[in-house]
């Protein structure tokens, strides 16, 4: 009963600001609690404490939520970081290399081949355009010499047969000034002699 | 639940413990019975109630509700409800659960209402009735509805500041002690177990603590209180 009357006399003793946050957190008597109620009926100071305790409260108690939350947000940031940096190497890192170096020769092989098949390619038509125009210049040349200086000889390019007419005069001269350069000698018409030959034959 | 009155007259052989007098199981039970039996100081109770659980009330129906508008409408219907249904609260549980429960509901009808009718009037969400000429319901209408401005966002965030600056400037022992029951929610007997003192220093330090910042963050209140009640 002493006690009871001691903590009694001791909440009596408190400001009426202690008592209310004594109130704010439940631990004020029922009693006590009416007659602070009554109280701020009449003092407006209580309201504004009561007030300012709700509002510390609602803060801190928000600032926990967001500090939760921030946290959650820095353990993650951390733990991608760290993932990151200590990447440790993978049981199959080894094979992954050994494909990717695979791949890239594979890749190397096909494109050298395509390449090579391109350039092959290129030469018969620059062959077939050569032996056509020596076609077309035929009928021309055939008029300007005798019919006996000029030899037809058959052959394939490219798989195709042509028909090549050539003068022996102008074999030899051919012959006599090789070209050594960028075109090949035999299969190019090398314009210029050829019409040196051919003027030459003109009457 | 027996009230703390009873408790208090018991026999002098039994030990008395803090409980004698407080802590009860709920902390709003003094002020819950005070609204409860009505008049002046009922409404002056329920006031108490509606300052300390409206924001937290918003906090958590933010979760539920985004518009700011129907939030604090819902709020304030939340406050009515309770305050109107005061009477028949039996306390089987705590006051706040209480009042959770019934925001909760009232959210969920509005966001019910919302699908049905995206466009709700003002009317459909406050109720009407004779209790309208009442002032604890004026003052709840009134006091409750508020969607924040740019000036009410500032002038939180500037309570914010001012209340973190005080904390910082507290002594250990008060900061620690203001910390544990609000942050952490600790009740006193917590509270002085882990900082190792009774509790009537418990309560005296948290008492400090709230009364050093207070000073600090009151006229910044007083400004935004003359808008509210």
């Amino acid at each position: 009963m002493m006690k009871t009357v001691e903590l009694k006399s001791e909440f009596e003793s408190m400001s009426s600001h202690e008592q209310l946050s004594a109130l704010h957190d439940g631990h004020l008597s029922a009693e006590m609690a009416a007659a602070l109620v009554r109280q701020s009926l009449r003092d407006e100071s209580i309201m504004q404490q009561w007030r300012s305790m709700s509002a510390i409260g609602n803060v801190l108690r928000e600032q926990q939520t967001g500090l939760v939350a921030q946290n959650i947000v820095t353990h993650n940031h951390v733990a991608i970081q760290s993932a990151v940096v200590d990447r440790q190497e993978a049981a199959n890192d080894g094979v992954f290399r050994w494909k990717m170096v695979a791949g890239l020769a594979v890749f190397a092989a096909v494109g050298s081949l395509a390449w090579g098949l391109l350039g092959n390619s290129g030469a018969g038509v620059g062959d077939q355009m050569a032996a056509s125009r020596q076609l077309q210049n035929a009928p021309a040349t055939a008029n300007g010499t005798s019919a006996q200086s000029l030899i037809t000889v058959g052959g394939q390019i490219a798989g195709q047969e042509v028909m090549m007419i050539r003068d022996p005069r102008l074999d030899e001269l051919l012959a006599a000034h090789k070209q050594f350069g960028g075109s090949s000698a035999l299969h190019q018409a090398a314009g210029s002699l050829r019409s040196v030959s051919i003027g030459s034959v003109r009457p | 639940m027996k009230s703390v009155a009873s408790e208090m007259s018991t026999p002098s052989d039994v030990q008395p413990s803090p409980s004698v007098i407080a802590p009860q199981p709920d902390p709003d039970q003094a002020l819950v019975d005070i609204a409860r039996s009505g008049g002046r100081e009922g409404d002056r109770a329920f006031e108490l109630l509606f300052i300390k659980y409206r924001k937290k009330l918003e906090r958590m129906l933010s979760r539920m509700v985004r518009d700011e508008g129907a939030l604090q409408d819902i709020v304030q219907e939340s406050f009515i409800k309770a305050w109107r249904a005061m009477a028949g609260f039996r306390g089987d549980s705590q006051f706040y659960t209480w009042l959770y429960r019934i925001a909760i509901n009232t959210a969920k009808k509005h966001l019910v209402a919302t699908r049905k009718n995206p466009v709700i009037s003002e009317s459909s969400l406050s109720s009407g009735g004779d209790d309208d000429d009442n002032p604890m319901l004026d003052a709840l209408m009134n006091g409750g509805g508020e969607v924040e401005t740019p000036e009410a966002a500032y002038a939180a965030q500037e309570i914010a500041v001012a209340v973190n600056e005080a904390l910082d400037a507290l002594p250990e022992e008060l900061r620690r002690a203001l910390v544990l029951r609000e942050m952490e929610g600790l009740s006193y007997e917590d509270i002085s177990e882990a900082m190792d003192c009774p509790i009537g220093t418990v309560r005296s330090r948290i008492f400090r603590a709230r009364e050093a910042i207070s000073a600090r963050i009151k006229p910044m209140l007083e400004r935004q209180t003359s808008k509210r009640w």
